[in-house]
């Protein structure tokens, strides 16, 4: 039998019959649903977990991403019981690891598109899903960052927002695959009936219209 | 020392959106741990997840859902910020992606496979036929010319090596697709440590090249 690494990224409590309900807290939230919360706000949300366990918080981040991961693991094939299940997870890896939130680096959405994203690798694709260390910068001494660390990172994915709005269709097309179809490049392009280059160049020229966008000359 | 040869595009996108399996993300995520210029790129790829994820129109969670998740908060210990890995300190390659896979502390289990060749499998034949090995390849070594059923991967992370495509050095990451058939190489002056991540085994060439799968599992 060969070993199989896993993150530990499940965390269980004892068991079904040891949850209880909690009508109060859920009628609670769902007056908190109404306001609809900006990205800035979202990631204070993250950093209010981090700092004091903020389970107000905590509730506006669920109301919003929760349904959201539902439907990015259901595109992905997942039943919905599974989905939401897995949503659930999510939401508590990010309960769990607020902590290393960074939101100078990064956007609340983005923080959570790749917990979900691990996630799925994890519990459907049963593979572990290599990662940087959270001390990133292990192997080599990292370069000073470029531009885009001034750019706030709400700024950002505001501009990148924008910018996804004017990709062609044929580039548009294989960058939604990409993230929507359990397949790499080489399989989008057997589905699409198109070659490999032709799917290769398409994600290339995506990358270089968003990092133009960005302002970003690397 | 900044890396020159990067993964392509359509290679990050199949990483950032995690489609591709477990041996080959590991060579994504080497590399990415040595070269901030990809550090850049995945973020780029990575916000775009995002916002994919917050336009994707919600999923109706059921109703005690929020309930069962602010449950299980309590059982559910959030994770300190910690810098550094102290737990593998002195293995070689500590605090990098490929800690989880190397499996304790100190010498590497090398085994060889041939004059001038020793390897340390990673992850082995696990989804699509595909797997990851350190190989350690000795100063003056010239490797066999062979071909591929898929897609290889390869980072070096020690010394240097050549083939009909180039020179590469530390941190770069070379990749190639199922049509290439080259001849790597060695030069004299040091010894080479690369990971390779392939997709099917290798086809070898010429009279000597395809005696060698009836000796070495490759």
């Amino acid at each position: 039998m060969e070993a199989h690494p896993r993150l530990s990224i499940a965390i269980r409590g004892d068991g079904k019959n040891q949850v209880p309900s909690f009508p109060r807290l859920a009628a609670r939230m769902n007056d908190e649903l109404a306001p609809r919360t900006s990205g800035e706000s979202f990631a204070a949300q993250i950093v209010a977990i981090a700092e004091r366990g903020d389970r107000a918080a905590f509730g506006s981040l669920f109301a919003h991403f929760a349904p959201r991961v539902k439907a990015y693991l259901m595109r992905l094939g997942a039943p919905a019981s599974v989905a939401e299940e897995l949503s659930q997870e999510a939401m508590l890896v990010v309960w769990r690891k607020a902590t290393y939130y960074d939101p100078r680096k990064s956007q609340a959405s983005t923080w959570i598109f790749t917990i979900a994203r691990n996630l799925r690798i994890d519990a459907l694709r049963r593979e572990a899903r290599p990662e940087l260390h959270p001390d990133e910068q292990a192997l080599v001494p990292t370069q000073p960052q470029g531009a885009e660390e001034s750019i706030a990172a709400h700024q950002y994915a505001v501009r990148l927002r924008e910018a996804l709005k004017t990709l062609p269709p044929d580039q548009a097309e294989v960058v939604n695959l990409s993230f929507f179809s359990d397949k790499a490049h080489g399989d989008i392009g057997r589905d699409l009936g198109i070659p490999l280059g032709t799917v290769k160049s398409r994600l290339r020229l995506a990358m270089n219209r968003l990092r133009t966008a960005l302002g970003d000359t690397l | 020392m900044t890396p020159s040869h990067h993964p392509s595009a359509a290679t990050l996108f199949d990483y950032g959106s995690g489609s591709l399996s477990e041996p080959l993300a590991l060579a994504v995520v080497t590399h990415i741990s040595m070269c901030a210029e990809c550090r850049e790129r995945l973020a780029q790829i990575e916000t775009v997840g995002g916002v994919m994820l917050e336009d994707l129109e919600p999923e109706e969670m059921s109703p005690d859902c929020y309930a069962q998740t602010l449950a299980r908060l309590d059982d559910t210990v959030p994770i300190p910020f910690l810098i550094g890995d102290v737990s593998a300190v002195d293995s070689p390659f500590a605090g990098t992606p490929l800690t989880p896979y190397l499996g304790g502390v100190g010498e590497l289990p090398w085994k060889r496979l041939g004059r001038g060749v020793a390897a340390v499998d990673l992850v082995r034949r696990r989804n699509r036929g595909t797997r990851a090995t350190l190989f350690r390849v000795s100063r003056g070594t010239l490797l066999p010319l062979h071909g591929h059923r898929g897609r290889e991967m390869t980072v070096v992370l020690e010394g240097k090596f050549f083939d009909e495509t180039g020179a590469f050095v530390a941190g770069d990451f070379i990749e190639h697709d199922a049509e290439m058939v080259h001849r790597p190489a060695v030069t004299s002056d040091e010894d080479c440590v690369c990971l390779i991540a392939v997709e099917g085994r290798l086809k070898f060439k010429g009279v000597f090249g395809r005696l060698i799968p009836l000796f070495v599992d490759m």
